[in-house]
C-alpha cells in the first residue's frame, strides 16, 4: 500500500491487550485529524468525560507523512477537551518526530483506550508492542523520562511523555517529544488518568510511495519556487540584495550579519538565502531573535525543529549562565508564544539580572519555558499566564480570596518582590502539583470562571486581559486582529484556541497589501482581504476566504503537513509574481498514494472532516443552537478601543450586528442551518455522513 | 590539459591518497587554508573541535559539519526515495535518526550536557567513508561489492548479492543495510542526494578540483 | 586500491581554458558583478578611480552611461544603474533588485533625511505600515537612536519632509509615517500593531 500503512494499532490499558486492525475504512477522512476524529466519533459515546475510562486518545498521521514532503511530521491527537466548556472534540498537533516514527513503525493511527491499574508506558518497535511498567518513571520530569526510556528502548526512540502536570490531572497538561515539541488540549491529563506515562516508538519500515520521482520533483519545486520561511513568510525582515521588499514583522529573519552566535566553533552567519538555493534554506528563519529579541543571538547554537522540515523554527539556545545560577537546564527549545510567555505581563514585576544588565526578562522567560515543558504544563497560547496574571494583579486581590491563607503564604512572595526569576519555577511547580487551590488556575479559563463565578462574574471570560475568542474558553488565536471577521470565523470552528494558520500566513507574509489583495481576490472575489486595521463590513468573499482557511488547516492536519507553513498561497519569487500554488497538496497526495487526488477531491474530504467535527460539537453542546451556545465571541472584541468605531481606520474592533451577518454567511458556505449554525441532514448526507445525520436526528439535534 | 598534468597536481598538492593518510578523523591536523575553510563552510575552530568530518570519496570530498546539522533528517528520506523508490530512513545510506535525540547512538550519562535535542544540540550524520580498504567489501562472501568504474564508489552488485548482511556486520559504522523488501544490501553510491537536499549545507560534496584549488590558494 | 588513481583520472573533468581577451565592457561588468555580490552598488566615481587594467576613464563613462539602453554593449546587458543625487550607481540585475540598489544608493550618499523619507513613504504606501525605528537601526541602515531622533527633529522644520511624522506605541517603540499615505490616527493604530499586538499574538 502506498502512503497509508493501512494499519492501526489498538492498545487497551484496562486489559493490557494490543491488536492491529485495518485503517482502510477511514481513508475517506484522509488520515491524521480526519481519521482520528472519525475513530473518536465511532468509539467514544457522546457525553463521555475526558478522564473517564471510556475516553480515548487517538494518535494519527496522514498518507503524506513519512514520504518526505517539507514539513510533514506533525502528529494529530484527537480526544475530548479537558479544559473548554462541553468537553467537546478537540485535536492537538505536535511536531517533532512522533508522526514519522509511527508511520515507519507501520501505523496510520494508534488508539489508546481503557485505564491501567498502575503506571505504564507503551513501547512500540515495529510489530512488537509491549505495555511496560512505569513505576520508576512516575513523578519524573519529561526530559528525564525520555532519557530513562531511551536507555531501555534505544537512543533513537521517539518518546511522547507527560510530566508531573499530566500525572496530577491538571487540565492544562500536555505531552511532549524531543524536548519542547508539545501537544496540548489537555491530552496530558487524559494520559495521567489512564496511568499512562509515555509512548515510545521506533520504526524501521518503509512508507511506500507510488511515484518517488514525482515526490522528489515536488520537493524541489516547493523548496526552490514556493516556500518562504516559517509561516510561509515570503519577504525577509530586512532588505537583501535579491529582494524587492522587506517587512520587519516576518519570520524570514536571517540576513548578513545575523548569526547562530553560539554555534560550535564560532558564529555561523545566516547570510542571504535567496529563493532557489535549497542548501541555504535553513538559515532563513533565525527564530531566536524573532521569539526572544536581539539578546538571544549570542546564545543561539542552531535552529532545530521537526523531522522533514527545512524551515527549522525551534530556536535552540544554550544559556550556561542561567544554569549556573538557577540549576535550570542550559539548553532547551520551544517555538512561538511558548517562548518566554511567563515573563510577559506581571507575574514578575521586576527581573534580577543573570549574566548582564537588563537580561532578567529574557532569562526569566527562558527559565519558565524550560520548567513548564519539563513539568508537562501547557500554556494554552498564553491563557495560563493570562489567568495567573488576572489573579495576581492589584496586589493579588483575587488570589487572596481564593487561596487559604496558609497556601497563600507558602508561595515565596519575597522572591517575587526581589525579582528573583526562580519565583516562576516555584509558581509553575506549585500549579502543576495538583495540590491546593492554586492548581485550579490551570483548569482552563472556562472552568476557572465557573469555579470562581461569584468573584469573577462575566467579566473574566469576556475581558481583553484574557483574550479568549469566546466564553467557551478557547484562546483567540489569529482572530479578529487577523483579517477581521475572516480570522475570527476560523476560531469558532474549534473547541479550543483557533488553530488555523492559513489566514495569518497570508496577512503576515510580508508582501505589500495590493499584491496580497490581488492574489487573494482572484481566488475568493472582491473584498476578501481588508487592509490591516482598516476593516470593512462582512461580505461573501470573506466567508469563502474563511472557509478556505479552515479547510486547508484540515487538509494539512489530515494528510499531514504543517499548517504553520502550508499552504503555499504566496511565493518568494518575483518571477512568479509572488503567486504560490494551491494545488501542491493534491499533487503530493496523488504522487504518494497513486490515487487521482485533485484540489477539489481533497477539499471535499476535508470538508467531510469538518462536517463531522461540527456534528460532534452539536452532540456535545446538546443543542442545535450553535450560534448562541457555541459560536459566541468575547465582548472585548466589540468593545476595544472605546474612542474608535468599528470599521474606522486604526482599530480591529468588530461590530456586533456585522458579526451576526458574518456567522450567517459562514454557515451558508458550509451548508449549515443559517439560523442555528448546525449541520443539516442534506449537508451531512452530501458528505456521506448519513449515519451521523441519523444519530443526530434520533437525539433531536438536526435543525429545522 | 593532459591526464599526466592533472595527476601531477593531485599527486603533488593534495591527492585523495594523501588526504586519506592525513585525515583519520575529520580534518584535524591537516594544514587548512582560508580558502578551504570558505569552501567547506566551516571555521578553524570547528575543525579543531572535531565538529567537521571530511570523507574523501573518489570524485569529491564529502564534508559533514555538525555545527550546521539541525536534525531534520531530510538526508535520510532523500537518500531512500532516490535510491530505493520508497521512504525508509532506517535503510538510508547515511545515519542520523538514531543520534538526533542525544547526539550519539547511546544515551550519555549526563544527557543534559550531551548532544541532540535533549542535550545541547551537537548532532550530525554518519556517512559512508568509501574506505580505501573497505571492510564491507572484504567481508562479502559473494564478492558483490566493488568500486564502480565510473565513480569509484564501492557499490553493491545486486545480481551477486545474497543478502546475508555480512557487509553490515563488518562495517565499523554498520552503514550498509539489507533491504527487507529486496533482500539485497544497500550502500552509499555517492549520488549526492543527501547533500543536495540538506537545507543548511551541513552536508556538502566538494569536487576534488575545488579542494585542490583551495589548498593552493 | 591499485586502480584508484586511474579512476580519479577518468573522473576529473577537463579544466576550462582561460577566457579570451576580455573587452573593456566585460571587465567593467565583472567589476560591478563583484561588488554586487557583496550586496553593494558601484559608484561611477569610485569605479573610475579603480579601473580594470586597460580601461580608460573615458571608455568607462561612455560604456556605462549606455547601460540599460538599447545601445548598451552586450557585455553590459545585465548592468543597470540608479541616478543618485551625487553620482551614478551601478549593479548587476540578476543578483540585485532595483529596490535594494536604491536603498544602498541612499545609504552610500549618507543623506539620512532622504533615506528615512524614501523608506517611510514606501512602507506607508505599500503595506501600509510605519517605518519602525528598529528597522532603521538594523542592516543595511545601522542608524543610531540619536541619529533617528535628530533626523525626526530636523525633518519637522523642512518643507520637503512636511508629510513625515513620528508615532509611538505603548511599549515606547517609535516609527515614522507619511501623511501622503496614512493619517496620524491610522499610523498610531498601525504602530501599536507592529510593535505590541503582533508580539502578543505571534
Amino acid at each position: 500500500m502506498n502512503g497509508w500503512t493501512g494499519k492501526m494499532l489498538r492498545v487497551n490499558l484496562t486489559t493490557g491487550s494490543t491488536s492491529v486492525e485495518s485503517s482502510e475504512k477511514y481513508f475517506d477522512y484522509i488520515g491524521g485529524k480526519g481519521m482520528a476524529n472519525r475513530i473518536l466519533y465511532d468509539e467514544v459515546p457522546a457525553g463521555t468525560k475526558p478522564l473517564d475510562e471510556a475516553s480515548k486518545v487517538i494518535f494519527a498521521a496522514g498518507p503524506n507523512c513519512g514520504g518526505s514532503a517539507p514539513c510533514s511530521s506533525r502528529t494529530t491527537m484527537s480526544f475530548l477537551s479537558t479544559f473548554t466548556k462541553y468537553n467537546a472534540i478537540c485535536d492537538a498537533h505536535m511536531g517533532g518526530d512522533t508522526a514519522i516514527m509511527m508511520k515507519y513503525a507501520g501505523y496510520d493511527a494508534i488508539i489508546i483506550e481503557g485505564k491501567s491499574a498502575k503506571p505504564v508506558y507503551i513501547a512500540i518497535k515495529d510489530d512488537n508492542v509491549e505495555i511496560k511498567d512505569a513505576a520508576s518513571l512516575w513523578g519524573k520530569m519529561t526530559m528525564d523520562t525520555v532519557a530513562e526510556i531511551c536507555k531501555v528502548e534505544g537512543a533513537g526512540t521517539n518518546v511522547v511523555t507527560i510530566g508531573p502536570a499530566g500525572e496530577n490531572l491538571i487540565p492544562l497538561a500536555n505531552v511532549l517529544n524531543n524536548g519542547g515539541h508539545s501537544g496540548g488540549g489537555g491530552i496530558g491529563a487524559i494520559f495521567g488518568s489512564k496511568n499512562l506515562k509515555a509512548l515510545a516508538i521506533y520504526g524501521t519500515k518503509a512508507v511506500y510511495v507510488a511515484d518517488s520521482a514525482k515526490i522528489l520533483e515536488l520537493n524541489k519545486y516547493v523548496l526552490e519556487d514556493l516556500m518562504g520561511s516559517n509561516n510561509n513568510h515570503v519577504v525577509p525582515t530586512v532588505a537583501q540584495s535579491w529582494s524587492e521588499y522587506e517587512n520587519a514583522s516576518t519570520r524570514w529573519t536571517g540576513h548578513p550579519g545575523l548569526t547562530w552566535g553560539a554555534a560550535e566553533g564560532g558564529p555561523i552567519d545566516t547570510g542571504e538565502s535567496p529563493p532557489g538555493e535549497i542548501t541555504k534554506f535553513g538559515y532563513r528563519c533565525q527564530k531566536a531573535v524573532f521569539d526572544w529579541g536581539d539578546i538571544a543571538e549570542k546564545y543561539t547554537v542552531k535552529m532545530t525543529g521537526c523531522a522533514t522540515c527545512p524551515v527549522r523554527c525551534y530556536a535552540s539556545l544554550r544559556v550556561p549562565e542561567l544554569e549556573a545560577k538557577t540549576g535550570v537546564k542550559a539548553a532547551h527549545a520551544n517555538t512561538c508564544l511558548a517562548n518566554g510567555v511567563y515573563a510577559r505581563n506581571n507575574l514578575l514585576p521586576t527581573f534580577q539580572d543573570v549574566a548582564e544588565p537588563g537580561d532578567g526578562k529574557f532569562m526569566a522567560g527562558y527559565l519558565a519555558t524550560t520548567v513548564a515543558d519539563d513539568l508537562g504544563l501547557w500554556d494554552n497560547y498564553g491563557e495560563l499566564n493570562a489567568t495567573l496574571n488576572y489573579f495576581v494583579k492589584d496586589d493579588c486581590a483575587l488570589l487572596k480570596q481564593i487561596l487559604p491563607p496558609a497556601e497563600f503564604d507558602s508561595i515565596p512572595w519575597d522572591k517575587r518582590e526581589a525579582g528573583d526569576i526562580t519565583f516562576l519555577k516555584d509558581l509553575l511547580e506549585a500549579v502543576a502539583s495538583g495540590k491546593g487551590e492554586l492548581s485550579h488556575l490551570a483548569d482552563g479559563a472556562y472552568f476557572v470562571s465557573e469555579r470562581y463565578k461569584s468573584l469573577l462574574g462575566d467579566e473574566f471570560l469576556h475581558s481583553s486581559a484574557m483574550g479568549l475568542w469566546g466564553p467557551l474558553g478557547g484562546k483567540r488565536h489569529h482572530g479578529n486582529e487577523c483579517a477581521a471577521q475572516v480570522g475570527l470565523l476560523t476560531n469558532i470552528i474549534y473547541n479550543r484556541d483557533g488553530m488555523c494558520h492559513t489566514i495569518v500566513n497570508i496577512t503576515g507574509s510580508g508582501l505589500p497589501y495590493d499584491l496580497q489583495k490581488s492574489i487573494i481576490e482572484e481566488i475568493f472575489g472582491a473584498g476578501a482581504l481588508d487592509k490591516p486595521k482598516a476593516y470593512t463590513p462582512m461580505n461573501e468573499s470573506k466567508a469563502k476566504f474563511a472557509k478556505f482557511g479552515v479547510i486547508r488547516q484540515v487538509i494539512h492536519d489530515s494528510m499531514t503537513l504543517c499548517n504553520w507553513v502550508w499552504p503555499m498561497t504566496f511565493s518568494p519569487r518575483k518571477d512568479r509574481g509572488y503567486k504560490g500554488d494551491l494545488s501542491v497538496e493534491a499533487q503530493y497526495m496523488a504522487a504518494v498514494t497513486g490515487q487521482p487526488w485533485t484540489e477539489e477531491s481533497l477539499n471535499e474530504a476535508a470538508e467531510r472532516v469538518i462536517q463531522l467535527q461540527r456534528a460532534m460539537t452539536v452532540e456535545a453542546v446538546g443543542s442545535t443552537d450553535m450560534r448562541n451556545l457555541h459560536d459566541v465571541v468575547s465582548n472585548f472584541i466589540f468593545d476595544m478601543d472605546p474612542d474608535k468605531k468599528a470599521f474606522e481606520e486604526g482599530t480591529v474592533k468588530l461590530d456586533r450586528d456585522d458579526w451576526q451577518t458574518a456567522l450567517t454567511m459562514f454557515y451558508k458556505e458550509f451548508g449549515w442551518d443559517e439560523t442555528t449554525g448546525a449541520p443539516t441532514r442534506a449537508t451531512l448526507e452530501k458528505f456521506g455522513l448519513k449515519d451521523v445525520a441519523d444519530a443526530l436526528d434520533a437525539k433531536g439535534l438536526l435543525p429545522g | 590539459m593532459s591526464d599526466e598534468k592533472k595527476l601531477g597536481i593531485l599527486e603533488k598538492e593534495y591527492s585523495r591518497r594523501q588526504f586519506l593518510k592525513l585525515s583519520g578523523k575529520g580534518l584535524a591536523g591537516i594544514p587548512i587554508t582560508a580558502a578551504m575553510l570558505t569552501l567547506f563552510g566551516c571555521t578553524q575552530q570547528q575543525v579543531e573541535d572535531g565538529k567537521v568530518e571530511a570523507i574523501a570519496t573518489p570524485t569529491s570530498l564529502l564534508v559533514v559539519n555538525r555545527a550546521k546539522c539541525t536534525g531534520c533528517q531530510r538526508c535520510e528520506t532523500n537518500c531512500t526515495l532516490t535510491n530505493d523508490g520508497k521512504a525508509q530512513p532506517w535503510l538510508s545510506r547515511l545515519h542520523v535518526r538514531d543520534s538526533v535525540v542525544f547526539g550519539a547512538t547511546e544515551v550519555p550519562a549526563d544527557y543534559m550536557h550531551g548532544g541532540g535535542f535533549l542535550g545541547e544540540w551537537d548532532m550530525g550524520p554518519e556517512t559512508c567513508k568509501q574506505c580505501a580498504d573497505p571492510k564491507c567489501m572484504s567481508a562479502c562472501p559473494a564478492s558483490a561489492i566493488a568500486p564502480d568504474p565510473n565513480t569509484g564508489a564501492r557499490v553493491v552488485d545486486t545480481e551477486k548479492c545474497i543478502g546475508c548482511g555480512a557487509c553490515e556486520a563488518a562495517c565499523p559504522w554498520h552503514m550498509p543495510k539489507v533491504d527487507p523488501d529486496t533482500k539485497k544490501s544497500t550502500k552509499c553510491i555517492t549520488c549526492g542526494a543527501c547533500a543536495a537536499g540538506c537545507p543548511t549545507g551541513a552536508l556538502s560534496v566538494i569536487p576534488w578540483e575545488d579542494v585542490v584549488a583551495a589548498a593552493n590558494a | 586500491m591499485e586502480n584508484e588513481q586511474e579512476l580519479l583520472e577518468q573522473q576529473t573533468p577537463p579544466v576550462e581554458e582561460p577566457a579570451p581577451n576580455e573587452t573593456p565592457a566585460a571587465k567593467l561588468a565583472a567589476c560591478i558583478l563583484e561588488t554586487t555580490r557583496e550586496a553593494h552598488v558601484t559608484p561611477l566615481k569610485k569605479l573610475k578611480l579603480h579601473l580594470p587594467q586597460g580601461v580608460t576613464p573615458e571608455e568607462a563613462e561612455a560604456l556605462l552611461t549606455k547601460a540599460g539602453t538599447p545601445e548598451a554593449d552586450p557585455a553590459l546587458e545585465k548592468i543597470a544603474f540608479i541616478q543618485g543625487k551625487k553620482d551614478l550607481y551601478f549593479y548587476e540585475t540578476t543578483l540585485m533588485t532595483a529596490h535594494f540598489a536604491e536603498l544602498d544608493t541612499l545609504i552610500v550618499e549618507k543623506d539620512i533625511l532622504r533615506t528615512i523619507a524614501t523608506v517611510t513613504r514606501s512602507d506607508c504606501k505599500l503595506y501600509p505600515r510605519p517605518t519602525q525605528f528598529s528597522k532603521l537601526k538594523a542592516y543595511p541602515f545601522y542608524f543610531s537612536e540619536d541619529e533617528l531622533e535628530g533626523a525626526a527633529a530636523r525633518m519637522e522644520k523642512l518643507e520637503e519632509y512636511a508629510d513625515i511624522g513620528v508615532v509611538t506605541a505603548s511599549n515606547g517603540g517609535k516609527g515614522f509615517y507619511s501623511t501622503q499615505f496614512v493619517s496620524r490616527g491610522y499610523a498610531q493604530g498601525l504602530i501599536e500593531q507592529v510593535e505590541v499586538e503582533e508580539r502578543e499574538n505571534p
